[in-house]
């Protein structure tokens, strides 16, 4: 039925392609059919549309003017679709695809569909924080926020109102970090981790432990190990520290260990000091991103050595290294599997699948992935995981945008301008910082404009 | 015996029938039958075999007279050689010959039946007396006779015939056969060697086999005397031509007739020729061998004569004799070798004084007196413009010619010459100017001095040196990473950033700006944490900090920053627990107005002073203090670069070049003491610590001077030959030092090498403000007003031999110029091969490699 009408459609060399539906709701027949083998997603998109009924008739010069006249419903219904063959999007013309992967045009090309991840759009911001925000971190329909000022924030609601705050640091906060069950840590240039409670229920944000000596600079990176009590924590100089906060919190706090942190702690109880479990020079340079692994045997971290380190607890040392030619300046890890991404100073983001360590046996085969094109402008601050989508990824760079990826593809899905808005007297561009999935599908950012906000 | 008898009987029957012409005919015939059956000898060895024959004569003497040889002829013919002995027995031969000639005469008439016999039986014995005959001479009264005989003439046409025809081939009839077959002919000497006469009373000659009597004309004339009478019938009848050629056998009792060949001998011998006419005198040449030379065939293979390899007899001889000559004193080497022609020839001393400084041939030319000849310059060629009949472009407008008027000849574009058109050639006129350039050519030639102008022909490619690829010598900072934003001043104005500093760990990094403040970023983002306002009064007047430097401890967290007179010590307030207490102590003193004790003349030079300025939170939790913590007051202004660090953390310079002696002065910040190294008065533009010796580089005027901290002496003196030195740096191994001047020269000394530049490159536009070693990797880059940094490669070898490799890789047009100034300072970063660069535009940049 369908084949001939193409065939009339346009002229030209003819590549059969057999439609599959990766979303139940678009479903549509099986049957090969001829497409001309110049089109793209947005005619294969037409063509599925057609085939779902979404369009009446053609998408002829005439049909428009009739849709015009009609009014918006065929428009309305129409769904833009994005295209895979074999795993990955199609972002050329069908031909130019099977040439380069060289497949003969007389083969039935199998192409997944599925609808276009929809452009987030800004959902709303929060009121200007007065500082940089350099770290998010959601949790269970909170945002809470690090910011330069050494003010940890909770936000909440469609508007991003500040719930709570709590002037944690003295200097500003570097990163942030939380275990998913109301703890939050802390580290920044005063060269102090801090782990915070957050009590959903009261709103309240107060810091529970203060981490003692085990750092020798500013904290650049804090990771916690889901569910579980244990905390790592990396410096500028790289020095790699593990706690254990859920050990402490079994414990019974020693008042004599109690210290007051600062005055803007105006609560009443005092945090306790918490010791590490252990503290070893890792890097030779700052650690700059840290994640752990799947199974909660080792950490990875990215330094600004140039290398990506697997450490393992157990052993407590390096068990990989591995070299990326380029200073690591954040690292984030998939939520189903052990692929790190870590983005760097000259736009490039790697995409790292640790899980080859583990099936391989060589441990060189783990390589940087060339996934992901170079398509910031400038250093990348910030890298996170959809934590419900297993493909997407999105990322902040100096240049003040955001861009969301899916891993399938070597080109972003979207750029996000978010905080490229001047700041100051001099016209500088803002810095996108920080960003981070929340469980809603939203995106929210900090950047250096002081805001924060969401994306969807 | 017998049968040779019968054989000559048997013979003789068919000859005595025919007639004397038919005999000798059939004679011949029988010869020529003869020919046919044994091949005639070769030419060449007809000596040989007559030799030979003769040898085999003499053989057959021995055998059958031995005995009686010796009394005969004598012994000596016998004892002597082979040679000897023939020509004896020839001679003995001769005698004997002569001897029956005699008898020949006198038997001429009855023994003729005697000459067939012997020239015929080629068996016999005698038929070897015949050989030796045909050698020798025929009696002479015979041969006399024919020649008057009248019968003589047959004879004498037969001979002109041979003579015609005397070639071999042609007469066949006189050719010798039976020259080989000698040993037939003995047996018809039945006496030995004993002499004839013996028998002359007696009939008989000798004795045969069976010891009878061998009769005087025994044989034909003695059997039969009826054919003696036929024989003597025919005598008659043939006298006149028989007779002449017989002669009598007186051994064999029996007469010989000459066979025609025997008589061809004897007339050639007689000749002069040739004995045997078979022998051909001149036979056709045929040039086998010399006319072409074979290159292929038989003979191109031929084994080589055994004499072409044997040493030669004879030069081995004449070498002896030379030898003997030598050795004797008779010749000597001169002699041999030719230097002189005779042995008489004395050489002559050589009296002529020698010059015992005199150089080569090519030596003298170069010393001669008289300048190198130097040819005169050639004419210009005559161009179109001489034309009679020039190009329309040629001629001159009327204002051209105006305008040649007002200038000098020489600048005018064809000189004297004015361009003219004329119809033809025979219309132009003397050229005018003639004389005048002639006379001005001389006048060059004369006066103006020549010169040989060497031109090099040298392809300019191959004098650039080999350098590697700059994209082989990653990494390098190539493209913008980061920018500081400093905040703009209330006019509007961006300040200049006049000074920067990386802090050791790469965190921190602060710049020094011209509005008086020193800032202190964070490096990863670009964030400005701290800004410390220098100024005389906090907020208001001017000050532009100069000089920024990080301690390079990185355990202390101390900034110097230098503003007009003074300088301040400003603690970070960055460090660690650690860091912290250290950066305290160090600061202790010098936070509470300096440790005092400072000389008479330090004190008049710097004044130590508490200060307290900032005095915000410090960054790190840990730190104690922050802020500016401590003061230096100088008499003078200090320099641009005029703070400097010693590599320890401890020590500090500061340079004030309006100051004279006090110039230059050495802090101990942990004791907030001071020191005045130099006594005199001095011109100093920088200033530099040796990172692990203790030496201190000053650069002054012409020259750096390096001075040994601790014995108080000047080490070295380095010639940098440059007009003002604006920035120096050490690179990190202390071997190697680089200038930056003002006259935009880069200057790259080492310090191993020698007190001269390795190298001065020049490729900035403008004064250059600062130049810097990349403490990590090998990377040098320089900033200059022009507003651009260089950067080099700069591998530095620790093999003596091996010259630092000095490579431009990257041109990074930084910032641009705001005055007279671009780019004002540089900092490597201590841990990337990043680069700060600051500019008069007021950025601070982070660069990167990609």
């Amino acid at each position: 039925m369908s084949d001939d009408e193409m065939d009339v459609e346009s002229g030209g060399v003819k590549v059969r392609v057999q439609l599959n539906s990766l979303v139940p709701e678009y479903t549509v027949p099986k049957d090969a059919i001829a497409v001309p083998s110049e089109v793209r997603k947005s005619g294969l998109s037409k063509v599925v549309n057609y085939l779902l009924g979404n369009v009446e008739g053609n998408d002829d010069s005439s049909d428009s003017d009739s849709d015009s006249n009609d009014g918006t419903t065929p428009s309305d219904r129409s769904v833009d679709f994005d295209f895979l063959i074999k795993n990955r999007f199609l972002r050329t013309s069908v031909s130019s695809y099977m040439r380069a992967n060289n497949i003969s045009a007389e083969s039935v090309l199998q192409i997944d569909f599925m609808p276009k991840a929809s452009r987030p759009e800004n959902q709303g911001e929060s009121e200007a924080l007065p500082d940089w925000v350099s770290g998010l971190y959601f949790d269970t329909g909170t945002l809470f926020s690090a910011c330069y000022d050494g003010t940890l924030r909770a936000m909440g609601g469609d508007k991003l109102g500040i719930t709570s705050s709590l002037a944690a640091h003295s200097a500003p906060i570097r990163c942030i970090g939380g275990n998913g069950q109301g703890l939050l840590a802390t580290g920044g240039h005063d060269q102090q981790l801090l782990v915070h409670e957050y009590l959903a229920n009261k709103k309240s944000l107060a810091t529970a432990y203060i981490c003692a000596e085990g750092h020798t600079s500013s904290i650049e990176s804090v990771a916690w190990c889901k569910g579980e009590g244990r905390l790592a924590s990396g410096d500028f100089s790289g020095r790699l520290c593990l706690w254990d906060v859920a050990a402490a919190s079994a414990q019974t706090p020693s008042s004599n260990k109690r210290q007051k942190i600062s005055s803007e702690t105006s609560k009443g109880t005092s945090p306790d000091v918490l010791q590490s479990i252990f503290s070893t020079p890792l890097h030779t340079s700052s650690i700059s991103g840290l994640a752990w692994s799947s199974d909660k045997s080792a950490m990875i971290t990215g330094s600004h050595d140039y290398s990506v380190r697997v450490f393992d607890v157990e052993a407590q040392g390096p068990s990989l290294t591995l070299n990326c030619n380029r200073v690591v300046t954040c690292l984030a890890k998939s939520f189903f599997s052990d692929v790190v991404a870590t983005g760097h100073p000259d736009t490039q983001i790697k995409l790292w699948d640790m899980r080859m360590k583990r099936n391989g046996s060589d441990d060189s085969v783990i390589t940087a992935d060339n996934t992901l094109r170079p398509s910031h402008k400038s250093w990348i601050s910030c890298i996170s995981f959809d934590p419900n989508k297993s493909y997407n990824v999105s990322s902040a760079s100096h240049d003040g945008t955001l861009k969301t990826w899916d891993v399938r593809c070597s080109l972003p899905l979207h750029t996000i301008k978010g905080h490229v808005g001047k700041i100051g007297r001099d016209g500088e561009k803002g810095k996108a910082l920080a960003v981070a999935y929340g469980n809603d599908d939203n995106i929210y950012s900090g950047g250096s404009d002081g805001e924060v906000k969401r994306f969807c | 015996m017998p049968s040779n008898k019968k054989k000559g009987v048997s013979r003789h029957v068919p000859d005595t029938s025919l007639s004397v012409e038919g005999k000798s005919v059939s004679k011949t015939s029988r010869k020529s039958s003869k020919t046919n059956k044994l091949p005639p000898p070769p030419p060449g060895p007809e000596v040989d075999d007559v030799e030979s024959e003769v040898e085999s004569e003499e053989e057959s003497e021995e055998e059958s007279g031995g005995e009686q040889e010796g009394e005969d002829s004598g012994g000596d013919g016998y004892d002597s050689g082979h040679s000897s002995e023939f020509y004896d027995s020839a001679e003995e031969d001769d005698d004997e010959d002569e001897g029956s000639d005699d008898e020949e005469d006198e038997d001429e008439e009855d023994d003729d039946g005697f000459e067939d016999q012997g020239s015929d039986s080629d068996d016999d014995v005698d038929d070897e007396l015949e050989m030796i005959e045909t050698h020798t001479p025929p009696p002479p009264p015979a041969f006399s006779k024919s020649k008057t005989n009248p019968r003589s003439a047959v004879v004498q046409r037969e001979i002109e015939k041979l003579h015609d025809s005397a070639t071999v081939g042609v007469n066949q009839s006189l050719l010798h056969i039976d020259d080989l077959s000698s040993d037939d002919e003995e047996g018809n000497n039945t006496i030995g060697r004993v002499p004839l006469h013996w028998y002359d009373e007696y009939d008989h000659i000798g004795y045969d086999t069976s010891g009878s009597k061998v009769m005087k004309g025994a044989g034909e004339s003695a059997e039969d005397g009826v054919e003696d009478i036929f024989k003597s019938l025919d005598d008659k009848l043939s006298a006149s031509d028989k007779k002449k050629f017989t002669i009598y056998d007186a051994l064999n009792g029996k007469e010989v007739t000459l066979t025609p060949r025997e008589i061809e001998v004897i007339r050639r011998i007689q000749a002069g020729a040739y004995a045997h006419p078979e022998h051909d005198a001149n036979p056709e040449y045929i040039d086998y061998f010399s006319s072409k030379k074979l290159e292929v065939g038989f003979n191109s293979n031929r084994v080589e004569p055994k004499s072409r390899f044997q040493p030669s007899k004879w030069e081995a001889l004449q070498v002896r004799r030379l030898l003997k000559r030598l050795k004797d004193g008779k010749i000597d080497m001169d002699y041999l070798t030719g230097k002189k022609k005779s042995m008489q020839e004395k050489k002559e001393p050589d009296d002529k004084p020698r010059e015992m400084w005199r150089g080569d041939e090519e030596d003298e030319l170069l010393n001669r007196k008289a300048p190198t000849h130097i040819a005169a310059a050639k004419v210009k060629a005559p161009g179109t413009e001489e034309s009679y009949n020039p190009p329309g472009e040629y001629i001159p407008t009327e204002d051209e010619l105006k305008k040649w008027d007002e200038l000098d000849v020489e600048d005018r574009p064809y000189g004297l010459l004015v361009p003219k058109k004329h119809p033809n050639l025979r219309s132009v006129g003397a050229y005018e100017h003639a004389v005048r350039e002639r006379f001005e050519r001389c006048l060059d030639l004369y006066l103006a001095p020549r010169e040989m102008k060497r031109r090099l022909n040298i392809d300019p490619e191959s004098l650039v040196p080999q350098l590697p690829k700059a994209r082989d010598l990653k990494p390098y900072p190539t493209v913008r990473c980061m920018k500081y934003v400093t905040p703009s001043m209330e006019d509007g104005t961006m300040p200049k950033i006049r000074a920067l500093s990386v802090s050791p760990d790469g965190q921190w990094l602060a710049t020094g700006a011209e509005d008086g403040f020193v800032r202190l970023w964070e490096v990863g983002t670009g964030r400005l944490l701290r800004s410390w306002d220098l100024r005389e009064k906090e907020g208001e007047g001017e000050g532009a900090v100069n000089c920024v430097a990080f301690n390079p401890n990185p355990n202390h967290h101390v900034l110097l920053a230098s503003s007009a007179t003074n300088c301040y010590v400003i603690s970070t307030g960055v460090g660690n627990a650690e860091d912290s207490e250290l950066t305290a102590a160090l600061l202790s003193i010098a936070s509470s107005g300096g440790g005092g004790g400072l000389s008479e003349k330090v004190k008049k030079a710097v004044k130590w002073e508490k200060f307290n300025r900032g005095g915000r939170k410090p960054l790190s939790k840990h730190a104690t203090v922050e802020g500016v913590v401590a003061k230096l007051s100088f008499n003078g202004t200090i320099a641009a670069e005029g703070v400097k660090w010693h590599e320890k953390g401890d020590y500090f310079l500061t340079l004030t070049p309006s100051t004279g002696a006090s110039c230059v002065l050495i802090h101990q910040l942990s004791k907030g003491n001071s020191q005045q190294p130099f006594g005199k008065k001095r011109e100093v533009s920088a200033v530099e610590f040796h990172g692990s010796k203790p030496f201190l580089f000053v650069a002054g005027g012409n020259v750096v001077r390096i001075y040994h901290l601790v014995k108080q002496t000047m080490v070295k003196k380095l010639y940098p030959n440059c007009k003002y030195v604006t920035s120096m740096n050490l690179h990190s191994t202390g071997d190697h030092l680089i200038l930056g001047t003002l006259d935009r020269k880069t200057i790259w000394f080492d310090l191993d090498l020698s007190d001269r530049p390795y190298k001065t490159m020049k490729y900035h536009e403008k004064a250059i403000r600062g130049v810097r070693f990349s403490r990590k990797y090998p990377l040098m880059a320089s900033c200059a007003d022009d507003g651009n940094v260089n950067v080099f490669h700069s591998t530095v070898y620790d093999d003596l031999m091996r010259n630092p490799l000095i490579v431009p890789v990257k041109v990074i047009r930084a910032h641009h110029q705001v005055g007279r100034l671009g780019a004002t300072a540089i900092a490597w970063h201590p841990k990337l091969p990043w680069i700060f660069t600051a500019g008069a535009d007021g950025a601070t940049i982070l660069w990167q490699d990609i």
